[in-house]
This record gives structure tokens, C-alpha cells and sequence, in this order.
């Protein structure tokens, strides 16, 4: 699906820090978020600039978070960047490859019955054709990087299992990511910082940046708040004069100055005017 | 600001003064992720003639995740939320009614 758009407020200072990665710099970036962070404005706002803005490359981003079931390990991942990023699924040849009763002619009735057919893996097989479809990914992605750039965008990393971090560490960072980050692969893992996991093989690699994620709107952050709060409620039509508007953005951060707290503000005043909605 | 025990205070706040929406996003914990075709589905049950502006809200708020090309509610406000949703058994019964029929649709 296209991005969904939402508003941004602020993030001005963390997207100044992103600048030379948005320009097409691969790089490692830690974005340290508390509990009470706004970590899904941020992502959102994040992958929405990359996505519709003008960049010398365009971006592709690819969410990998600890909540959705399709990422939570290495198989999932991998499907999921195919995916978002439309490779073609290189799955290599299946393993097993038979037919039963081709060509079969008769004049008379037949009955089959009772057939079972039980086909396994072993372990190697398995490790064996993961460890193939990484090098597959990898040289697709290092192709792709070549006319657009990526961003993967990790959110909750602190919540892996530690079997989880070193099979991700094992197969997909060391067996395709890290190599491409030279390339132009950007990884953006956002995590609680004060909840680390155990380190494995690598990963968390060294970043290229630390950001941190304020919980609240303070000083410069909260002018750009509101001259963004501001605009919007003039490019919604909601006020027809520049101190209405700056009335409404002044009123909405007086009640409080937590980001979460601003955002939900803005999608009920916009859920409530944009049509009969709650109708019920 | 109104009374949601254990709620967090951005959820509080989106639905205050609309029991509509409440009914809306309680209604939405039905399913573990959503697109925005279903969720509009899923919240006709709870009176719902157009919930095109509420869903399009509702990807302002912070409790919403987006994934790749699905979202979800962030799973402590999902867990608040069912709790509420058992509270309504018909309410319960019809929105996975509605996902299973989604599901078979497919």
C-alpha cells in the first residue's frame, strides 16, 4: 500500500542529524526512545519524509518491529524486505521434487486410497537453503541499492529474545546487511536504550549516530510544534486568519506538552471535523 | 479528562467526549492488525455510517503502528481494549464474526 499520510510536528532537530543519510549515506543510526517516547510518530514522520520527499535517490523503507508477527525472525524479515521492496522471490530449487501417477491410462475404474506422503527436513537441509536465500537477498538488495536507497527501520530491538538477536546477528546482518551498509543501506534501529539486549556476533553494531527521542515538546521544539500545529489548522481550513490558527496550536500545547499527548489532540479535533464520522 | 484506568493518556484522549469512538476503537482490538477497508468494516457494527475520517484520525495517534502495508494498536492499548470488548459479548461475537468472513473472502 502507498504511505498512509500523517502530520509531522517538529522532529526538526533529529531530521538535521539525518540529513547526510536522507541525502544517500548509508549508516547505522541509534534512536534511543524511553517508554513514553513517541516512537511511532517518529517512524511515521520518518518514513513518510523519505517516502514523498525529493531525494538525489528514492527511498524505499521496510518497518521491522517487534510487535508484528511477520518480523519477528530472520525467515520473516527477509520475506517482508522482498516484499515492501517488490524483489523478486529468489527461493532457490525446492528441495524435494516428485511426481506420483503421471500419465497413467486406464479403461477401468481406479481407486487410490490411503496415501501419505511425509516429506522433512533436516536441520542442515534447512540451514542450508536460509543461509541461500540471505545470499540471494543480499545480492538483490546490493542491485537494488544501485538506482534507489533503503531504509530498514527497526522499532523495539530491546524486546528480542536473545535467540532472536543472534539469529538475526548470524544470518541476515552478517550474511547480507552489513556489507551493504557501504552501499547505501540505511538501518535505523529504534529501541529503549535503558532495556539493551545481550550483544551477539556484531549486533548491535557501533552507530554512525545517536539521536535521542524527547517525550515532550521543550524550547525549540515547542515553537516548531506550534508554527506546525499552526499551519495545518490553515491548510485544513479550520481558521481563516493566521491568530486563529495560532490561537488553536497555543491552546493545544497550554493543555499539555507531551508529544503523544499533542498528537491524539490533533486526530480528535481532526476525526470530529471531517465529516459526520461519529455518526453513531 | 475522563476516568480509563489503566489506559494511556493519548488513548484518553482521542476518545474523550465521543462514546462513538470509544465503541469504535473497542471494537477495533478485535483484530491483531488491521487495514484501513477493515477497520471501517469492522466499525459499522458499533453504528458507524462513514468511519472514514475517525480511521484516518486515528493514523495520527501515536497508540497506531504502522507496519509495511497493515497497522495495529500498540499492544498495551489492544489488551485494554479487548478486556472493555469482553465487557459487550454480542459486540465480542459479531466483530469476529465480520474477521472470519474477511478472512474467507480471501
Amino acid at each position: 500500500m502507498s504511505r498512509v499520510w500523517a502530520p509531522c510536528l517538529d522532529w526538526k532537530s533529529q531530521f538535521s542529524a539525518l540529513m547526510p543519510y536522507f541525502q544517500g549515506k548509508g549508516g547505522v543510526v541509534h534512536v534511543h526512545a524511553g517508554p513514553n517516547a513517541a516512537v511511532s510518530s517518529f517512524s511515521r514522520a520518518l518514513r513518510n519524509r523519505l517516502e514523498t520527499d525529493e531525494w538525489p535517490l528514492p527511498w524505499s523503507t521496510v518497518q521491522i518491529h517487534s510487535d508484528n508477527s511477520n518480523t519477528h525472525y530472520v525467515p520473516g524479515i527477509m520475506w517482508q524486505i522482498q516484499k515492501s521492496l517488490g524483489l523478486i522471490a529468489e527461493t532457490g530449487s525446492p528441495p524435494v521434487n516428485f511426481s506420483i501417477g503421471n500419465d497413467n491410462r486406464t479403461k477401468g475404474d481406479v481407486l487410490i486410497s490411503n496415501v501419505e506422503i511425509d516429506v522433512s527436513y533436516d536441520r542442515y537441509v534447512r540451514s542450508a537453503q536460509l543461509w541461500e536465500n540471505v545470499v540471494r537477498l543480499r545480492v538483490s538488495l546490493e542491485s537494488f541499492l544501485k538506482r534507489r536507497r533503503v531504509a530498514l527501520v527497526l522499532v523495539g530491538t530491546h524486546e528480542w529474545t536473545a535467540d532472536q538477536v543472534k539469529n538475526f546477528a548470524d544470518m541476515l546482518w552478517n550474511g547480507a546487511l552489513e556489507i551493504l551498509i557501504n552501499r547505501g543501506l540505511l538501518v535505523i534501529d529504534i529501541f529503549d536504550h535503558e532495556r539493551t539486549v545481550e550483544p551477539s556476533n556484531g549486533w548491535p553494531p557501533d552507530p554512525h549516530c545517536i539521536l535521542n527521542l524527547p517525550e515532550y515538546y521543550e524550547g525549540q521544539s515547542r515553537v516548531d510544534a506550534f508554527n506546525d500545529l499552526a499551519s495545518l489548522a490553515m491548510s485544513w481550513g479550520w481558521h481563516q486568519t493566521s491568530s486563529e490558527a495560532e490561537i488553536f496550536a497555543g491552546a493545544i500545547l497550554d493543555a499539555s506538552s507531551d508529544i503523544r499527548d499533542v498528537y491524539a489532540m490533533l486526530a480528535r479535533t481532526r476525526g470530529r471535523r471531517l465529516g459526520p464520522g461519529a455518526n453513531a | 479528562m475522563p476516568e480509563h484506568h489503566g489506559l494511556r493518556n493519548d488513548v484518553a484522549i482521542f476518545i474523550q467526549g465521543s462514546d462513538a469512538i470509544e465503541s469504535g476503537l473497542i471494537v477495533l482490538a478485535a483484530a491483531e492488525s488491521l487495514t484501513d477497508e477493515i477497520a471501517a468494516y469492522i466499525m459499522e457494527l458499533v453504528g458507524f455510517e462513514d468511519p472514514s475520517s475517525v480511521v484516518e484520525a486515528l493514523h495520527f495517534c501515536d497508540f497506531v503502528f504502522e507496519r509495511n502495508s497493515e497497522w495495529n494498536l500498540a499492544p498495551d492499548v489492544r489488551e485494554y481494549l479487548i478486556g472493555r470488548l469482553r465487557e459487550r459479548p454480542e459486540l465480542y461475537r459479531a466483530a469476529h464474526d465480520r474477521l472470519l468472513a474477511v478472512c474467507r473472502s480471501r
